[in-house]
């Protein structure tokens, strides 16, 4: 369910490989994108089968040929996160202390209108939206981490042991946003096909602040020199490409109903620019950088396929369930050509959760992804006002394993309310997202993760 | 590859399997239905809701259509209406209580209300329809029922529309058909009084129409027989009272102005013989205050030729003069605005040229010119001209009226368009 980007992770775990603590900050959850809006996610994201409002192209555009009235909708998002990591540490010479890294980001979602029409009895359904697919509004704190170090200073081959402490702040705006045309129509009775085409635009910027504080001490003399070292990074990155999405919604049954979406892969294009300020240092964090490094370039993203299926039940016309089940194709998801650092000699290939060259033990390590989601609608009548109340729950796996390989499951709840009175419906979900696992064999214990999203929408039909 | 082929299969499916294979849900019938029952359409009606029944055969007070959106589905309270407007009662009221089985609509009030009068209205007709002819054993046609009741749905809505002649036609139809059917007898009665009554209006109607030409022609008396004819069969009729004294006023106008004309010719020594002078001044201005005009034009003539250029009876003279060109003035405001152009512009010559010698008049004087003006434009364009030029005659009055008040302003709300629009023309021109 989590949909922050790759790429944002993968500057993260880059900036502190340079560091020498990349195995101390953990991977976060990422795994796919699905659909959007507040009813969808009241009911656990298990909407393809059901796909009935104005946001369905982005859950399934086969669920468009179902609109009768023209309709318009506009969903904002806030977004809370928080990882607790456990300290780290390997035997004798490292210490890296527990974090607590959390955010928040408020950003808008999703906006749509859709211009149902007929042709005689051919009824046509067109609908234009706009998606925030991966959001990068990010706000997020480390603070005083207590990291212990001791190593080999690279020049004078001296043993040089490191204490103190690190703090980390970022804030990241925009977005990889997607430009949709759908098209839904009903073929046959009870079913129901669409396509949409996606135009990906846009990205983020922001900036970076890391501090780092403490002493080093030289073990053969014991002489003590003091660590207090500020460094700053400004990033920014833009993503263009175009893929498409089909979808199938067949009503078996009055109130039964089975759909399927397919989203294809495409290869975008991705700019990229880092410019690196800060204090030179030397001795432990020698490999830092010089005060202004920038580096920049084009890569490409080859982003994953995703296919999905549900089932919706409407055992009464208030009350609906449904379940949806998801896939995507993270193990083949890779980036080409990208530059770690202007220092580089050549662009290598990078599958996500490694950031190295590309191997087989490598690749072994990325994991297609899997969602399974459940949900319910009841729909509270009272004269001419609608209250909907909406459960949901998924299972959310990721793209990477833990330390001990095994594949990594996030379980999710959903809870929804929404008014719809007249043509105005306003509705509001809250999703709740947990897990942990094994980040490192050097860890104390697992870690937990934890989001909490926030959706508002309003949708008005005519 | 497998992408473009999922492309392809939806592209295929999309413009080569369009045909009529689709068909709507019942929600989109229902709401067609509605639409026709709106429309009063009510065989379309009983279509759609049919097919909206074949879809979903159980009435729903929220029934679920698309997304959010519920609808109170009750078919068979819309099937029972439109047949109870098409006359089937015994189809109405087979509707009627399914519906009522279904209990749905009993929490509608409105539809509940609404239904129970139709059903009530059906039990009594079918009761009052198997009293008719139960001996008969014989079997009711009930297209026939059905199209007596659209005749009198009909005429009464062409009645309401006043277009009576249509009317008319539609409750003959109905009357014919229940006599040939012996179905529906109970509404003979009425179908009979209201032929009677729309046959009536006609009757009027066409008095009337033609009453107001014999008056155009100047056939006053003919005109006000006319028009008693129908205060013979009507005598509460208001217009044709109205019509009868304007005619009588207008026979009285004719009648003053041909006495005028002879009195004016007899010599003034018969008038006034030995009559002295003062008793002659008195007299005219008698007759001048009871409106006898011609008399006292007489009167004071003779006058006059006892004491020649008397003022007092020149003074009374010009009085006489100015009133009457006045009440002509009104007279031919009144031809103006029942179109009678010919007699307006008749009366309104003798009043300008009476006026025209009476410059302290001189707003009475323009009001005679306007009105000329408008019916000389009228007359124009009543006899087919199109010709975008302002008549002559016309602009030489709509010029003196400039000439003598530069800044007057036509009563725009009544007259024609065209009336503005060439005095507009003409106020530039001058």
């Amino acid at each position: 369910m989590n949909r922050r980007l790759p790429f944002l992770f993968i500057i993260f775990v880059f900036i502190f490989s340079l560091f020498g603590i990349s195995q101390s900050i953990s991977k976060t959850n990422f795994s796919g994108v699905v659909g959007s809006g507040a009813r969808a996610f009241g009911m656990g994201g298990a909407f393809i089968a059901v796909a009935d409002d104005a946001t369905a192209a982005s859950w399934n555009p086969g669920g468009l040929g179902q609109l009768e009235n023209v309709e318009f909708s506009f969903v904002m998002q806030n977004h809370t996160y928080n990882s607790i990591f456990p300290a780290k540490s390997s035997i004798d010479n490292y210490f890296f202390g527990p974090q607590d890294f959390s955010g928040n980001s408020f950003s808008f979602d999703f906006a749509s209108a859709t211009f149902p029409f007929r042709i005689g009895d051919f009824k046509l359904v067109p609908q234009i939206s706009y998606q925030r697919n991966v959001n990068f509004n990010t706000n997020s704190t480390l603070n005083n981490v207590i990291y212990r170090n001791r190593y080999s200073e690279p020049i004078s081959r001296k043993i040089v042991d490191f204490q103190g402490t690190f703090t980390y702040s970022d804030s990241f705006s925009g977005g990889f946003d997607m430009m949709s045309f759908s098209l839904g129509t009903k073929i046959f009775r009870g079913v129901n096909i669409g396509f949409s085409t996606n135009i990906w635009m846009n990205g983020s910027s922001g900036t970076q602040e890391y501090y780092i504080k403490g002493t080093r001490t030289y073990t053969d003399t014991l002489v003590k020199q003091s660590v207090d070292v500020e460094y700053e990074v400004e990033k920014s990155f833009d993503i263009s490409g175009v893929n498409f999405n089909g979808g199938i919604l067949l009503e078996i049954l009055e109130n039964l109903k089975l759909g399927a979406v397919y989203k294809s892969s495409f290869a975008a294009d991705l700019e990229y620019d880092n410019l690196a300020k800060g204090d030179a240092l030397t001795g432990v964090f020698a490999d830092i950088p010089g005060r202004e490094i920038r580096y920049s370039g084009k890569t490409t993203l080859e982003w994953p396929d995703t296919w999905g299926a549900g089932l919706s039940f409407a055992p009464i016309d208030t009350l609906t369930f449904s379940m949806d089940y998801t896939r995507t194709n993270w193990s083949a998801a890779i980036m080409r050509n990208f530059y770690n650092a202007e220092t580089d000699e050549t662009a290598i290939d990078v599958y996500f959760p490694t950031m190295k060259n590309v191997t087989s033990e490598d690749k072994s390590k990325q994991l297609d992804t899997e969602q399974i989601r459940f949900g319910m609608e009841y729909v509270y009548i009272s004269e001419d006002i609608l209250i909907p109340f909406r459960l949901g729950m998924f299972s959310d796996s990721q793209y990477y394993k833990d330390a001990s390989g095994e594949k990594i499951t996030f379980i999710g709840l959903t809870g929804g309310l929404g008014i719809k009175w007249g043509p105005v419906a306003v509705d509001f979900a809250i999703m709740f997202e947990s897990g942990s696992y094994l980040e490192s064999n050097t860890s104390y214990a697992a870690t937990d993760f934890s989001e909490i999203k926030l959706f508002l929408s309003t949708i008005f039909s005519l | 590859m497998k992408f473009k082929q999922f492309i392809s299969f939806l592209l295929l499916a999309l413009i080569g399997l369009n045909s009529n294979i689709f068909a709507d849900k019942w929600y989109n019938y229902y709401e067609k239905a509605l639409k026709s029952v709106e429309d009063q359409n009510w065989s379309e009606a009983i279509g759609y809701l049919q097919e909206a029944l074949n879809e979903k055969p159980e009435p729903d007070l929220e029934a679920k259509t698309t997304g959010l959106r519920f609808k109170k589905y009750t078919p068979y309270y819309y099937l029972g209406l439109a047949y109870y407007k098409q006359g089937k009662c015994k189809e109405a009221a087979g509707a009627f209580k399914k519906s009522l089985d279904y209990g749905v609509v009993k929490n509608i009030r409105e539809l509940y209300s609404s239904l129970e009068k139709m059903a009530s209205d059906c039990e009594k007709r079918l009761a009052a329809s198997e009293q008719e002819q139960p001996s008969l054993n014989k079997p009711v046609d009930s297209k026939n029922a059905g199209l007596i009741d659209e005749y009198i749905s009909n005429g009464d809505s062409q009645y309401s529309d006043e277009k009576y002649s249509d009317a008319l036609y539609a409750f003959k139809l109905a009357k014919d058909l229940i006599e040939k059917t012996g179905e529906r007898t109970s509404e003979l009665p009425s179908v009979k009084v209201k032929i009677e009554k729309i046959g009536q209006k006609i009757r009027t109607q066409n008095s009337l129409d033609r009453a107001e030409k014999m008056d155009r022609d100047g056939k006053y008396q003919e005109a006000i027989a006319e028009v008693r004819k129908i205060l013979e069969y009507d005598s509460g009729n208001t217009e044709a009272r109205r019509l009868i004294e304007i005619f009588e006023n207008h026979q009285k106008n004719k009648t003053d102005s041909e006495k005028s004309r002879i009195a004016s010719e007899q010599p003034v020594q018969t008038i006034t013989g030995k009559e002295d002078f003062n008793k002659l001044i008195e007299d005219g201005r008698k007759l001048f205050n009871d409106g006898d005009y011609a008399k006292a034009r007489a009167k004071l003539n003779a006058a006059l030729q006892i004491k020649e250029g008397n003022p007092e009876a020149l003074k009374l003279l010009k009085t006489i003069d100015y009133s009457k060109s006045v009440d002509d003035i009104n007279i031919a405001v009144n031809h103006y605005f029942n179109g009678r152009i010919k007699e307006c512009k008749s009366v309104l010559a003798s009043s300008i040229k009476t006026l025209s010698t009476m410059p302290e008049y001189k707003e009475k004087l323009i009001t005679a010119y306007t009105f000329m003006a408008a019916a000389l434009i009228d007359e124009h364009f009543l006899d087919g001209r199109t010709t975008k030029e302002l008549p002559g005659e016309a602009l030489k009055q709509i010029e003196k009226i400039y000439k003598m008040k530069p800044d007057f302003e036509l009563e725009k709300k009544y007259f024609s368009p065209k009336v503005k629009i060439f005095f507009d023309r003409a106020k530039k021109k001058t």
